[in-house]
């Protein structure tokens, strides 16, 4: 209801409630006791069908069509008239079973279920007919695909007298989180879900937490200094009751499925673990507990490495139950090959990590060395390892290339560039770029500080990447040159002590996680959410989310933001304690099955399917309706029919065939 | 009458507050969102395709608005204002003013019998300003709700559409009704507008015809805009080449307007990739100084655009000016070339125009707000949803230009800040 | 073969008043706006990434600067605010450095104090020199006749001779100008025929500043216009009719009519741009280096004193005149040697050079385009 009156919402609600239920336990037996009553609706779309389709000829085909009591059309079948209007047919004329024919159901399903459920049907005894996609938007001839149309209905219908009440697959949602990485998303992650009131575990494969953030020294555009946010964060996690934190823990295997995970953890010898209190308000921390101070100057892998073990510290096994997971793996950063810009042949290429580790340690006021040699000039490539040209650049380990932008590195090399020259007014700075990406709120304003403080600027062509050789013999050990676009094209040299290497991000490997919830990946490497604009945090895996850089490059700013999206989602899955999934699912007739197993070997989905004993001795199929996806496989090949799928039956299919081809022979209905 | 109780109260039914909405609602909460415009949807629904997967934007905005619509958890005032909000401990106590339509809200089946009868047309701000609706009308055809309202300052009280209305719900006398509400939170997500055509004198100060706005142009290429087609305003010739000038109201301190929009870049390639599926002989041209695709899927996007033969040309356009032909004369510095002075000649020219603050939340609270217009937070980089203010979130473009994606992440990340704060309403 | 990039000529510039030409970001926006850029002859981008990443033989190679008329479009448009227009004035302030081989200009560009001293020297030098001519020739209450304190006869050889120095400095100035624009590290020079067929065009620039014209703002040209030609017919008046302005105290209609115009004129433009600089109204006056402040300056007052001194003689007051008349060359010699061929007088000559040496290799291309083989002339020439 979109516009109701001023009444409290709450008590309108419990009545509507209230009303829903009795109505639907008698018209849900209704349903199974009766003739199908089929109410036809096809839509208009606004011109989107009715351009191409002669929408009344259809409604009109359909009204002769078996079980059909009402063939209505509308404009738009999906605004609030439009739904009223089935919603009147189910009160007044008594119609079970509701097809819409319209765009496709992936926009507007949940819509019309939602007006069934209102009216106190059962949502599944509606079934779509796509006459727009499948129809309208493919087809130009209007007599043709006005005949389709009659067809697609006309299945439809078939299949709708064939639907049963079903009731969605009801999970017990475990009310806990695995937050799966210790950086900014997957603290920001954790910290959201514990004050919203869910257990929560956060794993992170280094002995401290902090991600890369931990190696950085300020950052864009307003200069904050990493640690600030990051000590924000930690204290935010750490002193939260509800946080159990794993630090230098990998995640070893995950069973199980949406609110029923569990995940098989290994941690190493000295790896902590602060350990949940679910009964106090607060938790002290220690700085052991974190090792804030210890952040700067660690690679990863590096931090207590040469610390003792304890003699009672040792390698460990641990099991997680949660209902969710959120993925909050980060990024790695790319790897010149040796030979890419000098990297690994030239002892003064290096990357920007690199750099902004050896700015922070230069002491102010003198001039600043590397490798005990003076810095007077330093270059500045972007785009390395990213934007890559196919044919120009080497393939990476995974024989791809990396086409992808990885977004802030324009952002951090300007922001580089002007610490470097605040700090160090007598340097100079080289930036060599492609575009500048500076695209964020208060970034263009670094652009400009970068160009103010007299950082040169050369541009060149993604197929021609700069030239880097050793200055024999020159003033300067490195030399750079590109095809200057912004000298028109001409060659343009500059002579550097330091030549810093903008490195992009690539995906990190995510291993066992990855593997063993099958996470789909996209071109890029990337994980894969399931819709680029809608979903930007969520995967096609129902339970795991994506928090931060292991979907796409992001700065800070969107690694928290998209961290508190996945919390979000990961909330709303688990907070009325049950997850509720579409009954479209596969399910086993006990007494037909004879235990052939041919279904349990064709079944794509990981132990959707498994052989039970019976008491009788008798081993049969039984299926998990939490993990399986319903593609039917196994209803094809069960030899005994035993298996089938609900809401798409084979009697269905069978009646829908039957019903395309009377259409399509040109014998009018009867 | 009582103060409505609700949990959240959302300022702005644009994607961001609609996101926001549904998240908080399928949490359990109850939720007001007040929309001005009188169909919710915000920019969104006007926009023709999305980047970088060329969805219909219509086509996966409505879900969001009927799944916001129908929420018995989600009550939506639309052509609607926030009046005034005043702090308690506990939230907000404010007034929202429903701005009268003259249109029995609840009586009225949207059937359009009034928006047929009436006799005065007025140009259709929808279409931006392409194409004409009538005084009595129907925002468009998805809006929702999808309910008349009368457009006052250009009816002439004939008394036609109220002959024909099969309901009877026209009400000449309407007034605005001031209802007051408590909430115990309170989102912003009160979108943005686009910087001024008008602005640049060098680029006609948005006198020259067939020199067009973005959304002007997204109307154009949308299916059901006002022509069905992509044909130039000024003669209704199809244009067979077209120009997109970059950066025309941003990264620019002559305009005021210093930083960057964030999307034109991308919409503009959209934008071309479109026509050039609507107008494939067309040559289409986009005059640029970075190219900005920076996004998951950008980056190819663009690739794919170079591919189809769009062409791209790093100049800034220096100036506009209106051909005889009412063509229009692009005068730029070819810069990768030799640097040489080029005067271009095009049909038709669309600007990228970029995002500027709405400023009207400045009045309802004490926000912080920036040098650029746009909403502060404490914490940009950890926080960026979570304000100055107890109880009080930004989301989406109120706070920063931004697209779609991240505008969605971000609602849904203030959804989340509501989560933390505890205490339902 | 590759250009190096010498970070060092930004800083330089910087010395000559180029502020803000670090916030370039290299749009082309100048360039697309400046209404006298056309072709290959694009400017003012061009130049502006020249100097940033220093190259300074380039720099001094091309005509364009003086190409620019400073109507300041490229700098209100500018997205950056990088001030093209300015870079583009401080530019010329450096070729004009440049093409002075005494060193002098450079000097008095990068420290004002050098200038302003230098200036203040040769007018008190100028009045003691003056003062003592006139006393031992004349007394000072003669303003005409025998005894004059000035006679015109003197001042007359006296002017001649600066002229000549002066003129001597400018012409191997321009000279330099010719030779850094057009010959230097040419492989293909104009021929005879390029420079003979151009050569009206010298004359009717320096007269008629034609190309100011093209400029969206009309009245910064009519200004400058009534400045140059006013200070042009000043200039002719004294050089070639020195005793008929100085006869009096009758007024010489056909000749005083003139001085009086070019007088109005001149003060009245140096007041305007005065003013106009004071407070910022015009886009090229939104900087004031210190050699734009002193022409003016100087301008103001040699006009000032000369319409004085003259209007004191005509009233009677002789001795008045005579010391005014010391004033008044005490400005006049500090500008006329010093100011005019080492600071921004300078642009009198270059700039109608520049135009018509741009046109000039604008028909040497045209020609070597039609005839492949070089031309006698070209051969000659090169």
């Amino acid at each position: 209801m979109a516009e109701p009156t001023h009444e409290p919402q709450a008590k309108a609600d419990e009545a509507q409630a209230e009303a829903d239920e009795t109505q639907a336990k008698p018209n849900e037996a209704q349903a199974e006791a009766d003739e199908p009553r089929v109410g036809v609706y096809v839509c208009y779309c606004g011109g989107n069908i009715s351009d191409v389709v002669d929408v009344e000829a259809v409604a009109a085909e359909a009204a002769k069509l078996p079980g059909v009591v009402t063939a209505k059309t509308n404009m738009f079948m999906c605004s609030d008239p439009g739904q009223q209007v089935i919603a009147d047919d189910i009160a007044e004329l008594g119609v079970n079973r509701v097809v819409v024919a319209s765009c496709a159901p992936s926009l507007h399903q949940t819509t019309f279920q939602g007006v069934l459920e209102r009216s106190g049907l059962n949502p599944y005894l509606y079934e779509n007919a796509n006459i727009r996609e499948q129809v309208s938007w493919t087809h130009h001839d209007r007599a043709e695909a006005t005949k389709k149309a009659s067809a697609l209905v006309s299945a439809a219908v078939a299949k709708a007298s064939r639907l049963e009440p079903l009731e969605p697959v009801e999970i017990p949602a475990a009310p806990a989180v695995a937050v799966v990485g210790g950086g900014v998303a997957g603290l920001r992650a954790a910290t959201d879900l514990a004050k919203a009131g869910l257990a929560v575990t956060l794993i992170e494969k280094e002995l401290t937490l902090g991600g890369t953030v931990a190696r950085l020294d300020n950052l864009f555009p307003y200069s904050e200094p990493a640690e600030d946010v990051l000590c924000r964060l930690c204290e935010e996690a750490l002193a939260d009751p509800r946080i159990t934190v794993h630090t230098g823990t990998v995640v070893e295997s995950v069973e199980g499925y949406v609110g029923a995970f569990t995940l098989h953890l290994e941690q190493q010898a000295r790896g902590r673990t602060v350990e949940a209190t679910p009964d106090a308000d607060s938790r002290e921390i220690t700085s052991l507990d974190w090792r804030c101070e210890a952040f700067r100057g660690y690679g990863p892998g590096e931090a207590f490495a040469d610390e003792p073990v304890a003699a009672d510290d040792a390698a460990r096994a641990l099991s997680v139950p949660v209902g969710a997971i959120v993925a909050a793996t980060g990024f790695d950063l790319y790897v010149p090959p040796e030979g890419e810009y000098g990297y690994g042949r030239l002892p003064q290429v290096i990357t920007l990590l690199d750099f902004i580790e050896w700015l922070s340690k230069q002491p102010e006021g003198s001039v600043p060395t590397f490798n005990g040699q003076p810095v007077r000039a330093v270059g500045f490539i972007h785009c390395v390892g990213s934007r890559q040209v196919e044919g120009v650049h080497e393939p990476g380990p995974n024989g791809r290339i990396n086409e992808h932008c990885s977004r802030v590195c324009c952002t951090a090399t300007l922001h580089c560039a002007c610490d470097l020259r605040d700090k160090f007014p007598d340097v100079v700075a080289y930036e060599f770029y492609q575009d500048i990406r500076a695209y964020g709120r208060g970034h263009e304003e670094h652009y400009d500080r970068a160009s103010l403080a007299n950082v040169i600027f050369l541009q060149y062509d993604g197929a021609q990447p700069p030239k880097v050789v050793a200055g024999e013999g020159d003033d300067h050990p490195v030399l750079v040159s590109c095809l200057d676009g912004l000298t028109w094209g001409e060659e343009v040299e500059v002579g550097v002590d330091l030549l810093v290497l903008a490195v992009g991000m690539v995906a990190a490997d995510v291993g066992n996680l990855a593997t063993s919830l099958k996470l789909p990946v996209s071109a890029d490497g990337f994980l894969q959410e399931v819709h680029p604009k809608l979903r930007p945090v969520e995967q096609a895996v129902n339970g795991v989310l994506l928090a931060g850089t292991c979907q796409a490059p992001k700065d800070v700013t969107e690694s928290c933001a998209s961290a508190s999206a996945a919390a979000a989602k990961a909330y709303g899955l688990l907070a009325s304690g049950e997850v509720k999934l579409d009954p479209y699912v596969a399910h086993v007739d006990p007494e037909l099955c004879e235990g052939h197993a041919a279904c349990v070997e064709e079944c794509p989905v990981d132990r959707a399917i498994a052989m039970e004993d019976y008491p009788d001795g008798s081993r049969k199929a039984m299926v998990n309706p939490a993990i399986c996806t319903g593609c039917g496989a196994c209803v094809a090949v069960c030899p005994t029919q035993a298996i089938d799928l609900s809401g798409w039956t084979l009697e269905a299919y069978e009646a829908m065939v039957d019903a395309l081809l009377l259409s399509h022979s040109e014998v009018s209905a009867l | 009458m009582n103060a409505v109780h609700y949990d959240t109260l959302i300022i702005g039914g644009g994607i961001a507050g609609l996101q926001a909405a549904l998240d908080l609602a399928d949490q359990g909460r109850e939720v007001l969102i007040v929309e001005r415009q009188p169909s919710i949807g915000g920019a969104m629904i006007g926009l023709s395709k999305v980047f970088p997967t060329l969805d219909c934007s219509s086509c996966i905005t409505t879900p969001k608005m009927a799944a916001a619509a129908h929420h018995h958890r989600i009550t939506i005032f639309s052509y609607s204002e926030v009046e005034d909000l005043t702090p308690h401990e506990g939230g907000y106590t404010g007034t929202v003013r429903r701005k009268a339509r003259f249109v029995d809200e609840a009586a009225c089946i949207g059937c359009r019998q009034c928006e047929y009868a009436c006799p005065c047309e007025v140009p259709d701000e929808f279409e931006g300003g392409l194409g004409a609706r009538r005084a009595a009308y129907v925002p468009f055809g998805n809006a929702i709700p999808q309910v008349a309202l009368i457009d006052m300052a250009s009816c002439t009280l004939c008394g036609r559409c109220a002959q024909v209305c099969p309901k009877d719900c026209i009400v000449y006398d309407q007034q605005d009704e001031l209802v007051p509400v408590d909430v115990a939170h309170v989102i912003v997500a009160t979108g943005w507008q686009l910087t001024s055509a008008a602005s640049k004198a060098e680029y006609g100060g948005a006198a020259i015809a067939n020199v067009l706005s973005p959304l002007t142009m997204e109307r154009l290429l949308a299916p059901h805009g006002p022509y069905g087609h992509v044909v130039r305003p000024a003669d209704g010739k199809e244009p067979a080449s077209i120009a997109w000038v970059q950066c025309a109201g941003s990264r620019d301190k002559s305009l005021g307007v210093p930083y960057c929009s964030r999307v034109c870049c991308m919409y503009a390639i959209k934008q071309a990739m479109l026509t050039s599926g609507s107008l494939p002989f067309a040559d289409l041209t986009i005059y640029y100084m970075d190219i900005r695709a920076f996004g998951k899927g950008y980056e190819e996007f663009y690739r794919s655009a170079k591919a189809m033969g769009i062409e791209f040309v790093k100049a800034k356009v220096g100036r506009l000016e209106e051909a005889a032909d009412r063509s229009v004369d692009v005068h730029i510095e070819n810069i990768n070339d030799r640097g040489q002075s080029e005067v271009r000649n095009h049909d038709m020219v669309v600007l990228s125009l970029g995002m500027a603050a709405v400023p009207d939340t400045r009045e309802l609270l004490p926000l912080a707000i920036g040098d650029d217009g746009f909403i502060d937070v404490p914490h940009p980089k950890d926080a960026p949803c979570r304000t100055s203010l107890p109880h009080v979130c930004v989301a989406g473009t109120a706070s920063a230009p931004m697209d779609i994606v991240d505008a969605i992440a971000e609602a849904s990340a203030a959804a989340m800040e509501v989560c933390r704060e505890g205490d339902r309403g | 073969m590759a250009v190096r990039v010498d970070p060092t000529l930004v800083a330089e510039l910087e010395e000559f008043g180029a502020g803000d030409m670090k916030a370039c970001f290299n749009c082309g926006n100048c360039t697309a706006v400046c209404p006298l850029s056309e072709g290959d002859t694009a400017f003012p981008r061009r130049m502006i990434r020249y100097a940033q990443i220093g190259q300074r033989d380039q720099l001094a190679s091309h005509l364009e600067p003086w190409l620019c008329y400073y109507c300041g479009d490229c700098s209100t448009t500018c997205p950056r605010e990088a001030e093209p227009g300015e870079t583009m004035m401080s530019m010329r302030r450096w070729l004009t450095a440049k093409y002075d081989f005494t060193g002098i200009s450079r000097l008095f560009y990068r420290s004002w104090k050098w200038e302003v001293y230098s200036i203040i020297l040769v007018a008190i030098l100028t009045g003691i020199a003056f003062l003592a001519v006139g006393f031992s020739v004349g007394s000072i209450d003669q303003y005409g006749g025998p005894d004059a304190f000035l006679p015109s006869s003197g001042v007359h050889i006296f002017d001649w001779v600066l002229a000549s120095v002066l003129l001597a400095l400018l012409l191997t100035n321009c000279a330099r100008m010719w030779y850094f624009t057009t010959l230097k590290g040419r492989s293909a020079r104009p021929g005879l025929g390029s420079y003979l067929r151009n050569v009206h065009l010298l004359p009717l620039h320096f007269f008629t500043q034609m190309r100011f014209a093209k400029c969206s703002a009309r009245r910064p040209w009519v200004i400058h216009l009534i400045l140059m030609l006013s200070y042009t017919t000043m200039l002719v008046l004294i050089m070639g009719f020195l005793p008929q302005m100085w006869a009096g105290p009758e007024i010489d209609w056909r000749v005083h009519v003139f001085g009086y115009l070019a007088t109005i004129g001149l003060l009245f433009t140096t007041v305007f741009a005065v003013r106009g600089r004071t407070k910022k109204l015009e886009p090229h006056y939104q900087f004031s280096h210190e050699s734009d402040w002193m022409f003016l300056i100087l301008l103001f007052v040699v006009a000032f004193t000369g319409i004085l001194q003259h209007i004191l003689h005509r009233s009677g007051l002789d001795v008045a005149a005579n010391i005014t008349y010391v004033v008044h060359m005490m400005g006049v010699v500090p500008m006329l040697a010093l100011e005019v061929p080492f600071s921004k007088w300078a642009h009198l000559f270059y700039r109608p050079l520049a135009v018509y040496l741009a046109d000039v290799q604008t028909d040497a291309a045209e020609v070597r385009q039609r005839a492949p083989s070089p031309t006698p002339g070209e051969a000659a020439a090169g």
